[in-house]
């Protein structure tokens, strides 16, 4: 009787060891999806981070999207990441208080899309995936971990811009007889004034360095400003074309209190049409109120400082520097 | 006396068998410790890589001040996981290019001691894991 017990040790040590394969498959496949994991998000993490840096900058609005996204991938690559580990790269809105990201819509050309207009873009999401193959389980048929997580970054700092604002405000809005022995000023300094109203042409955007009057364009400069384009007193500079984003632009001020202290241009006066205006100086003003839109539209402004040479703005006290002239 | 005697067989059996088998379990027990200490190891390093890169690329008043604040995060994050004197060398490349550009890399070295040293491979008794990451 006492015979039939050998080996009873081997076959509890034999159950005993395929128990711990199922603990070593938890253990160790579960450990090394946790660091592959960690390996993904850090590259994930680091090209949102060098993503969203862009959107600070003064690059040209349309090739924005493709730069952010080649940014992105480039540092998530140099993070030990492949590229056809990196799923996506999208612009959008982070929304502080529900704290979610809202994507543009896919395949816009820029990431200055409709959908988040109002909600502007500072944010860029890095999606990755990484499939991770299992070594102990296997032997229960558990071949692949399935990774994928994103990475948002976020950059609060984007609108709070020192450029010049792609708006301009014709010169007999400030000024009796501009540019005469008689030339004084009808609005006085901390003033307020109404510019816009009337038919096209007669308002004030503008195109300072290239093609900012454009929708989507002209909203993201209205709240970034213009950094890069040379603005220089006596310029000719063309008017903008068309009113779309006036409005949205300057809600977007008022709603997030970046409406003082803008930096505006002061022109010679708009003409219907698009021929060329002259830039005459820089003013800094605030934004109070708008009505209407389109052809329609209307702004109140506060004149804040005159000056005709843009360097002495820079001295402007609580006013930002100008970057551009 | 036939009982007596196959009692004692089945006790030495038992004695043979447990020193073939403990062993090997030991040796897998033991591997699976020290495997899943290197893995941890490994995140806790990568985790501390990425945010000394991230303060690496924050504004400061000169090299060795980022030096430092680099230091000091780094001990910061491993703590209390691993051990700050086992790290062997911290390095910071503020020129490492990336498509033509500049961005900052930063490399740790940690040495972590084997608890189960005869058995794992290593030298000296450690495995040296190394760590970077790139931000710009």
């Amino acid at each position: 009787m006492y015979e039939r017990e050998n080996g009873y040790v081997l076959i509890i040590v034999l159950l005993l060891s395929a128990a711990m394969c199922g603990v070593a498959a938890i253990a160790v496949d579960i450990s090394v999806a946790l660091w592959n994991q960690r390996v993904i998000h850090s590259a994930a993490d680091a090209g949102a981070q060098a993503g969203v840096k862009l959107l600070g900058t003064s690059l040209v609005p349309n090739t924005l999207n493709a730069r952010i996204d080649q940014e992105a991938r480039l540092i998530a690559q140099a993070n030990n990441i492949n590229p056809g580990e990196i799923t996506g790269v999208q612009c959008g809105t982070w929304n502080t208080s529900n704290k979610t990201f809202t994507p543009c819509v896919p395949g816009c050309a820029n990431c200055l899309c409709q959908s988040c207009v109002g909600n502007f873009v500072n944010a860029v999401n890095v999606l990755t995936k990484r499939d991770v193959t299992t070594y102990f389980a296997k032997i229960f048929q558990f071949n692949l971990f399935n990774l994928a997580l994103d990475s948002v970054a976020v950059n609060n700092n984007i609108i709070v811009s020192d450029c010049n604002k792609p708006f301009g405000i014709g010169e007999s809005s400030i000024y009796n007889n501009y540019g005469t022995p008689q030339e004084s000023l009808a609005v006085q300094i901390g003033s307020n004034f109404t510019i816009g109203k009337g038919a096209s042409g007669n308002w004030g955007k503008i195109d300072l360095g290239g093609n900012n009057s454009s929708a989507d364009a002209y909203q993201y400069n209205i709240i970034n400003g213009v950094c890069s384009a040379p603005i220089a007193i006596g310029a000719p500079e063309s008017p903008g074309t068309g009113f779309a984003g006036v409005s949205e632009g300057f809600k977007y001020l008022l709603d997030h209190g970046l409406n003082t202290n803008l930096k505006l241009v002061l022109t010679s006066n708009f003409t219907n049409g698009n021929s060329d205006i002259i830039i005459k100086e820089f003013i800094i003003a605030d934004f109070i109120s708008q009505s209407g839109n389109g052809n329609g539209w209307q702004g109140t402004f506060k004149l804040k400082a005159v000056k005709k040479d843009p360097t002495n703005l820079q001295s402007y006290s609580g006013g930002p520097s100008l970057l551009v002239y | 006396m036939k009982l007596q005697y196959h009692q004692h067989q089945q006790f030495g059996g038992i004695y043979i068998e447990a020193a073939i088998v403990l062993p090997i379990l030991l040796l897998f027990v033991s591997g699976i410790i020290q495997y899943g200490m290197y893995l941890s190891a490994r995140i806790v390093l990568e985790n501390a890589s990425q945010v000394a890169v991230r303060t690496a690329i924050l504004p400061h008043a000169n090299a060795q001040a980022q030096s430092q604040a680099v230091q000091n995060i780094i001990n910061s994050t491993i703590v209390p996981s691993l051990e700050t004197s086992n790290v062997t060398n911290i390095n910071i490349d503020p020129n490492f290019i990336v498509n033509g550009q500049a961005a900052t890399k930063v490399e740790i070295a940690y040495n972590l001691p084997l608890v189960f040293a005869n058995i794992i491979p290593g030298q000296n008794g450690v495995i040296q894991i190394n760590s970077s990451a790139v931000m710009r």
